[in-house]
C-alpha cells in the first residue's frame, strides 16, 4: 500500500518540485527557498490524501512553504557554495536581492521560466495588472543594476 | 528568450539542488504516522489571564482591560518624547568596547525567543498548538564558519484548553523538539560601526550581507530593525549612544512607557515603530541606565487584514495587543570555538532544556484564547 503511495508521490514531486522550488527560491533566496520547498513537499507527503486533490497545487504549496519558512529577520541570500558552477553571473546576486519579493518572483518566473502573468497572479494572490507592474519595475531595476540595454 | 532572461534562468536553476521525493521520505518516514512537530511561525500570547466559568461578555471586558494595561500605551506619547528619552539614555551610556572577534574567533550571542508549534496527528484531524521559548545560540564571524543552534527551554504551554483537548485525543504524544540548527543570522560588523548618528544609514547600506530595505518593506522599518540588530550584536557604549540618537530620528518612532521582558523579566522603557499594514508594531525595551537592549518584540496593535486565500495551516486567531513574538537578549561575548561546548567564561546559566522524549505535560493553556 505504502509503496503505491510512494510512487504516486514521486510522480507528484517530479511534476511539481521544479516550479515550486523556483518560486520559493525567487522569493527567499537559495538556502531559505530550498528549505521552504522541502517543508512544503514534506507537508504534502504528510497530508497526501489532501495534497493530491488540490486544485492549484503549486500556489497552495507555495503558501505552505511561506508559512513554514524561518522568521523575517533571516535575510534573503543568493550566495553560492564553493562547489557550485564558478561561471555564474555574480552581478545578479545584489541585483536580485535589491528587488522586492514580488518583483523578484515576477521577474524570475515570467522572464526566466516563461510563466504566464495569470499563473504568477494566482501564486502571489494578487491581480494580473499588479504582477505586470511588479514585472516592469523589477526588470527596470535589474537592467539598471546590471547596466543591460535591451528591449524585451 | 533574451540573454538577460537566460542569465536569470541559469542563475536560479544552478543555485540549489532539487528536492527529491527520497529526501522527503527520509525526513518524514510515513504518511500514516505524523510525528513531526513543525515550526510554523513565531508567536506567543501573553500569559496574563486564566479564566474559567466566566461568561463571554465578562471575558471580553477583562481582556480589553488587561491588554490595554501594559506600558500605558498610547497615553499621550510623542516622537519628541522618544527623542528626549533616547538622548538621555545615550548620554548615560557607560564606557565599553565593541565586541569584535579576532582571526578565528566568533561573536557569540545568546537570546531567548518565542516560538509556536503546531502538531497534527491521528486520530484527531485538527492541529494542536503550543507556545514555547527557545534558547538561540549564534556564533558569527567575518572570517570563520558560522553556526546556530536553538532548543526549547522552560516549559511549553498550550495556546488554549482546546489545543490541550486535541493533544489528549491524539494520545498525548511527545512534543517534538530537541536541538535544531538552521540558517545562521548575518554577521553584524561592529568594527567599523560609526559613533555618529548621521553616519549610520551610509554604514548600514555598506553592509551587503544584512537584510535590505526591500526585505523589511519600508525605510523606517529597515532603519529601526538594523539599528536593533547592531544594538544586540556587540556594539560599544559609544556606538549604542550613536545608534539610539539615530533611532530618535526615524519617522514614526514613539516612546511607549515601561514594560517587562517576558523571558528574562527585566524592566525597561519601550520604544516602538508600527510596521505598516501587517497590524504589527515592533517594540524595543531598553534598560535606561545602561542603554542595553533587553527585548525586541512584535505586537498586534491593530488586527491584520484577512488573507484572500485561506491558509493551509490556520493558526491561532490574533487579537489586539497580543505579543506575536519576542527576542530577549541574554549574553554576548567572544569565543574561539563555534559550539556550545566551549562558551565564554562569563556566559550565564541558561534555563533548563525541555526534556524532549519525556511525557511531561505542557502547561494547560490560556482559556481565554481560541484556536481553529
Amino acid at each position: 500500500m505504502e509503496e503505491t503511495l510512494r510512487k504516486e508521490f514521486e510522480a507528484f514531486v517530479h511534476d511539481i518540485e521544479p516550479s515550486l522550488r523556483r518560486a520559493l527560491v525567487a522569493a527567499y533566496g537559495f538556502e531559505r527557498g530550498r528549505d521552504a520547498t522541502a517543508e512544503a513537499l514534506g507537508w504534502a507527503w504528510e497530508h497526501w490524501d489532501r495534497a493530491k486533490e488540490l486544485d492549484n497545487k503549486i500556489a497552495y504549496l507555495f503558501r505552505v512553504g511561506q508559512s513554514r519558512s524561518r522568521d523575517k529577520k533571516t535575510p534573503i541570500t543568493f550566495e553560492r557554495g564553493e562547489s557550485s558552477d564558478p561561471w555564474f553571473d555574480p552581478g545578479l546576486i545584489p541585483a536580485l536581492a535589491s528587488l522586492t519579493e514580488h518583483q523578484r518572483v515576477a521577474v524570475v518566473l515570467v522572464n526566466g521560466f516563461d510563466w504566464k502573468l495569470r499563473e504568477v497572479a494566482e501564486l502571489l494572490d494578487v491581480g494580473i495588472s499588479t504582477v505586470q507592474s511588479h514585472l516592469e519595475r523589477g526588470m527596470r531595476s535589474l537592467r539598471n543594476a546590471l547596466e543591460v540595454v535591451e528591449n524585451d | 528568450m533574451t540573454e538577460l532572461n537566460e542569465r536569470i534562468r541559469d542563475f536560479i536553476d544552478t543555485g540549489v539542488t532539487p528536492v527529491s521525493a527520497e529526501e522527503i521520505f527520509v525526513a518524514r518516514p510515513s504518511v500514516q504516522v505524523r510525528t513531526s512537530a513543525e515550526r510554523v511561525r513565531p508567536r506567543v500570547r501573553r500569559r496574563l489571564l486564566v479564566l474559567s466559568g466566566v461568561v463571554a461578555l465578562v471575558i471580553a471586558i477583562v481582556i480589553v482591560g488587561l491588554v490595554t494595561v501594559p506600558g500605558a500605551k498610547n497615553a499621550g506619547v510623542t516622537p519628541a518624547s522618544a527623542a528626549t528619552f533616547l538622548e538621555s539614555v545615550a548620554a548615560k551610556a557607560a564606557t565599553e568596547s565593541p565586541l569584535v572577534p579576532g582571526p578565528g574567533q566568533y561573536l557569540y550571542v545568546a537570546t531567548i525567543e518565542s516560538a509556536t508549534f503546531g502538531q497534527g496527528q491521528h486520530p484527531s484531524p485538527k492541529t494542536f498548538w503550543f507556545d514555547s521559548e527557545e534558547l538561540h545560540q549564534v556564533w558569527t564571524s567575518p572570517t570563520a564558519p558560522d553556526h546556530q543552534s536553538y532548543e526549547i527551554v522552560g516549559r511549553p504551554e498550550f495556546v488554549s484548553a482546546a489545543d490541550r483537548a486535541i493533544w489528549v485525543i491524539d494520545g498525548s504524544p511527545l512534543l517534538g523538539s530537541g536541538n535544531s540548527e538552521g540558517p545562521t543570522p548575518p554577521y553584524y560588523d561592529v568594527a567599523g560601526l560609526p559613533t555618529k548618528a548621521l553616519e549610520m544609514v551610509a554604514y548600514f547600506k555598506s553592509q551587503i550581507y544584512l537584510p535590505t530595505e526591500s526585505w523589511y518593506g519600508s525605510l523606517p522599518s529597515w532603519e529601526f530593525g538594523t539599528a536593533l540588530g547592531f544594538l544586540q550584536n556587540g556594539a560599544s557604549s559609544a556606538q549604542r549612544a550613536a545608534l539610539l540618537r539615530f533611532v530618535a530620528t526615524i519617522p514614526g518612532v514613539r516612546l511607549m512607557g515601561h514594560a517587562t521582558s517576558i523571558a528574562t523579566g527585566q524592566r525597561g522603557s519601550v520604544i516602538a515603530l508600527p510596521q505598516g499594514r501587517s497590524g504589527l508594531t515592533e517594540e524595543a525595551i531598553f534598560e535606561p541606565s545602561s542603554s542595553i537592549l533587553i527585548e525586541d518584540r512584535y505586537v498586534f496593535t491593530t488586527l491584520p487584514p484577512k488573507p484572500k486565500v485561506t491558509s493551509p495551516l490556520p493558526g491561532p486567531t490574533p487579537f489586539v495587543n497580543e505579543i506575536q513574538s519576542y527576542t530577549d537578549f541574554v549574553f554576548a561575548g567572544i569565543t574561539r570555538v563555534n559550539s556550545e561546548y566551549s562558551l565564554p567564561k562569563e556566559t550565564p546559566k541558561f534555563p533548563p532544556v525541555w526534556p524532549f522524549g519525556s511525557v511531561r505535560e505542557p502547561l494547560p493553556g490560556w482559556l481565554g484564547s481560541t484556536s481553529k
